[in-house]
């Protein structure tokens, strides 16, 4: 009886078992976990890391019962907004994604507390794998929250066929370009020549004063606030300023990329990744084209100080999620994508570096086994820099997106006041060096005192 | 006698209580057939009456449901999304129509005018961006006849497509526009990016799917890839008109796969991963887009879905990937739609398995209950219906044994009386009884042996059916044939008669 009984017993346990843990608790192909994705390798034209997620779906996904679904594909500062009105919960805000790629300073705004610890998934060997500066950014405490996937330096992108008409007829080469100082004063010098057009385009003042400071071996955030003070920045100020009140740097909004495809700019600073907006040919009002040849230069530096240069790109973030199997999910992939050959494969797609020592290293052995020729040019110059430059971290501190946003519009503000009222006084029959020394002055003490 | 009686009493108690062991098993067999065929025809009735909807069931209501909703959803969005586009085309009408009166030219003057072509832009920006603001859509564009430049190769349409730069949700409230064609000079003006794929015009090819300026209200297109991008839309458009009647151009709005998805999405279940397609059929099967449910599921793309009926559902197969699901016609923007709602096969064969096990075990458990009741019944009212049994058994075992006994006594008692008046016979009187036997007829024999059965004159005659007269004329044939003179004496020498001869079988 007592045996009929227990056989009685584990036949319900059994079946209760297999009919009632309906909830999965472990990847399963035939019904696949899902992550949604926000990223920023690509914008709204063909991306590189789309690719590698296509990839990843066809076969570790496949295999794992993994699906990733980028949802958007944008820019940081769009995501930036996008988080913050989803974890604010503003009314029509989007849901978070399970991933998403962002600058650190995101983490506060999403939380630290719903953010998924990387180190409790990767091994200590896995992440001694990184390049160490690279994994540095991602910590917060002694949590792991932003995993490095790719990352960027800035360079000088030179449109070769419109500036050397211009270098041509004004003796103004290539090669005086590499300082600040040279770009700067042949901006003045292509205003003229064009009759009022831009050359160049600074992507980002902030990163611009940034390493500009650095340069001068000064930290241009200090206490979480903007060191305007300092006479370092006086020395990075004055040379762009000229250029700015005189006329030939940009001071308009938008990507640099956009005046790219119209010829409207020669040249810009800005990262790596900004070679895959960079089109073969340039658009003009007529809808006419010309094809161009670009070229890829060292980031321009200081003649009395150090090669500086910022070393940008964020990481990877992912949701904590009550369901294990997300988390589990969203490291396999992101173990997947930080793999050499993975992750080479998506970077030199995109013009981002590696992020393991592993993969950079043989990059760099080999920059010019890249096949795209306009890739190979970049990652010669980024060779070229390694070892000659400083590379500087982009801080965190409270408010900094606000900040460096309104560093942006100030400066372009201040100094697009100034061209104007330049050339009205040079209209009035004033001395124009005269003027152009004082609004350098004027313009400086208009900045600092906006960011006292 | 005695001890032969003795074991067929007891052969009969083992058996009534072996029997009683079977009785109760048969008893346990009996209830528990009961329950379970109840059971079964309660599940049964409540399964007909919808009461417990078997799986299948559920899934086609759910699916039923989905697909209702979506249906009606989208031929809502896109009746509201076709009236914007008129109003959109009517206010593009107007504003050309002013525009040219204003400026003292034609429409066929704009060809090759940039700097005409670039101020229509300008005027006409934003009412494609209130336009792209109040609909829903991913996108809004006017193209005309018309270009900056008809010496190009590739020919070429002006005007502008705007379309959302970062779509997160279906929510497009403060979601910055870029400018996908148009006048690179109007993205400056109004402070919006170039996409990526920014080009100035649109080429004529662009909706290759069909004639772009017939003569209709509004037509939603079929799927088509979005210039140098890895996204797909379809669009709904309205022909613009002239004053004189002739369509100028074409105004309307994008859908794209990203837009749909986030409007769209399904509602999750914990066990299936619900999504919506809205479909075009071709000669191959189906094309069209897919729609994720709320964790973002989407299929992988492939160039041709098919379809196969197979019973309540359809069986949809998208590259390696099969779904079940339900689809429904939906005639909208001049075009007949397919919407489909489905789900991974995988996970449809998974909830079907779960869904069998669940069965087994219900019936498990009912058969299992069935068993721990009838086991109880029996228990609490066959056990001492059992003992009264055995009692009564042991009762009646009991009686046999006194019986027996009081039976033997008398035999004996019998013997011994027989012996005794066998004594105070006379044997020549007994020898002449025993000859007398052998004369005896027929029917004196017969008459004999009832008298030795103990009955009277009057039931002898009601057995041989014979008068009292005859009787008597018999009984004095016996009685002068044995030696008797009377019943009494012939009874006796009877009764010694038998007992000598059970003697002699003893």
């Amino acid at each position: 009886m007592k045996k009929t009984l227990s056989l009685i017993l584990a036949g319900l346990l059994l079946l209760l078992g297999i009919t009632g843990c309906t909830q999965q608790t472990q990847l399963n192909p035939d019904n696949p976990v899902t992550l949604t994705m926000w990223h920023v390798y690509g914008s709204q034209t063909e991306s590189p890391l789309n690719d590698s997620i296509h990839e990843f779906n066809c076969t570790v996904g496949k295999d794992k019962g993994i699906v990733i679904n980028v949802v958007s594909v944008s820019s940081s500062s769009a995501i930036d907004e996008a988080l913050t009105a989803a974890a604010e919960k503003e009314p029509g805000a989007p849901q978070l994604p399970d991933l998403f790629t962002a600058y650190p300073r995101v983490a506060e705004i999403v939380g630290t507390d719903n953010l998924l610890n990387w180190n409790d998934y990767f091994t200590g060997q896995e992440l001694d794998a990184f390049v160490d500066e690279f994994l540095e950014e991602g910590y917060f405490g002694d949590a792991l929250l932003m995993l490095p996937v790719a990352k960027s330096t800035e360079l000088l992108f030179l449109n070769k066929t419109l500036f050397s008409k211009f270098g041509t007829a004004n003796g103004v080469t290539a090669e005086s370009l590499s300082t600040y100082e040279g770009l700067f004063s042949a901006c003045k010098k292509f205003y003229d020549w064009s009759n009022g057009q831009d050359m160049f385009q600074i992507n980002d003042f902030y990163h611009y004063s940034l390493s500009g400071m650095a340069a001068y071996s000064e930290e241009f955030v200090t206490d979480g606030k903007l060191n305007l003070e300092s006479d370092a920045f006086e020395k990075v100020w004055t040379p762009m300023a000229h250029a700015g009140i005189y006329g030939g740097l940009c001071l308009g909004d938008g990507y640099a990329s956009d005046r790219w495809k119209t010829g409207e700019i020669v040249c810009s600073t800005g990262s790596t990744a900004g070679v895959l907006y960079l089109r073969d040919y340039v658009t003009y009002s007529d809808n006419t084209t010309e094809n161009i040849e670009t070229a890829i230069l060292a980031y321009p530096r200081f003649e009395k100080g150090s090669a500086a240069v910022v070393h940008r790109g964020g990481g990877l973030f992912a949701l904590k999620n009550e369901d294990a199997c997300k988390n589990e999910a969203a490291a396999i992939f992101a173990k997947w994508l930080t793999q050499k050959e993975n992750n080479l494969n998506f970077v030199t797609k995109a013009g981002y570096l590696p992020v393991t020592n592993d993969a950079f290293n043989s990059l760099f052995a080999d920059a010019d086994s890249v096949e795209n020729e306009k890739y190979r040019l970049l990652y010669n110059a980024v060779n070229d820099m390694s070892e000659k430059y400083t590379y500087c971290e982009v801080p965190v501190y409270d408010g900094v997106s606000d900040t460096q946003s309104s560093f942006e519009k100030n400066v372009k503000t201040v100094l697009s006041a100034a061209h104007l009222e330049y050339w009205n006084r040079i209209a009035d029959g004033e001395n124009a060096d005269t003027v152009l020394d004082e609004l350098v002055s004027s313009t400086l003490a208009k900045i600092r005192s906006l960011y006292q | 006698m005695k001890t032969k009686s003795k074991s067929l009493c007891q052969e009969f108690g083992e058996k009534i209580r072996t029997g009683s062991v079977t009785l109760r098993r048969q008893f346990a067999l009996y209830v528990a057939s009961s329950i379970v065929a109840f059971a079964m025809l309660l599940l049964l009735l409540l399964s007909v009456f919808g009461v417990l909807n078997p799986i299948n069931g559920r899934i086609n209501d759910y699916l039923s449901d989905q697909l209702f909703n979506h249906t009606a959803q989208m031929e809502h969005d896109v009746d509201k999304l076709a009236a914007y586009s008129v109003s959109f085309s009517k206010q593009m009408e107007t504003l050309i129509e002013e525009y040219l009166r204003d400026n003292h030219i034609t429409f066929d003057d704009l060809t090759n005018d940039i700097d005409a072509l670039t101020a229509l832009q300008t005027k006409a920006y934003s009412t494609v961006y209130t336009n792209i603001q109040v609909a829903s859509c991913s996108g809004a564009f006017y193209i005309l006849d018309t270009t900056v430049n008809d010496t190009l190769d590739v020919p070429n349409y002006n005007g502008i497509y705007i379309r959302f730069a970062n779509l997160y949700a279906e929510s497009t409230v403060n979601t910055q526009v870029a400018l996908f064609r148009g006048s690179a000079e109007l993205a400056r003006a109004n402070n919006i990016n170039l996409s990526s794929t920014w080009q100035n015009e649109m080429l004529t090819d662009a909706f290759a799917d069909t004639s772009i300026f017939a003569n209709k209200d509004f037509f939603l297109s079929g799927v088509v890839d979005i210039p140098d991008s890895w996204e797909r839309a379809r669009y709904l458009y309205t022909p613009i008109y002239s004053k004189n009647n002739r369509v100028i151009g074409i105004c309307g709005f994008e859908l794209s796969d990203l837009y749909l998805q986030l409007s769209y999405n399904t509602a999750d279940t914990e066990s299936a991963q619900t999504i919506c397609a809205l479909l075009d059929k071709t000669d191959a099967g189906y094309t069209g887009q897919f729609i994720s449910n709320r964790s973002g599921y989407v299929p992988p793309e492939c160039e041709t879905i098919t379809a196969k009926k197979n019973g309540t559902f359809y069986e949809y197969r998208c590259g390696d990937n099969t779904y079940i699901g339900k689809e429904k016609e939906l005639v909208t923007g001049g075009n007949t739609l397919t919407v489909a709602i489905m789900f991974p096969k995988p996970q449809y064969d998974s909830i079907m398995h779960t869904g069998q096990l669940k069965n087994i075990a219900i019936f498990f458990i009912i058969a299992v209950a069935a068993f721990c009741n009838c086991l109880w019944l029996s228990k609490k009212y066959i056990a001492p219906i059992r003992k009264s049994i055995d009692d009564l058994f042991v009762f009646l075992a009991e009686q046999d044994q006194k019986n027996d006994e009081v039976l033997a006594e008398m035999e004996r008692e019998n013997s011994r009386l027989a012996y005794s008046r066998k004594n105070e016979v006379d044997p020549y009187d007994y020898e002449q009884f025993l000859t007398g036997l052998k004369t005896l007829t027929h029917m004196e024999r017969v008459v004999f042996n009832h008298y030795l059965d103990g009955k009277g004159v009057k039931e002898i005659m009601e057995l041989v059916g014979v008068k009292e007269s005859t009787i008597r004329f018999h009984n004095r044939n016996i009685y002068s044939k044995l030696g008797v003179n009377s019943l009494k004496q012939l009874l006796l020498y009877a009764a010694i008669m038998k007992q000598e001869e059970n003697s002699g079988n003893d």
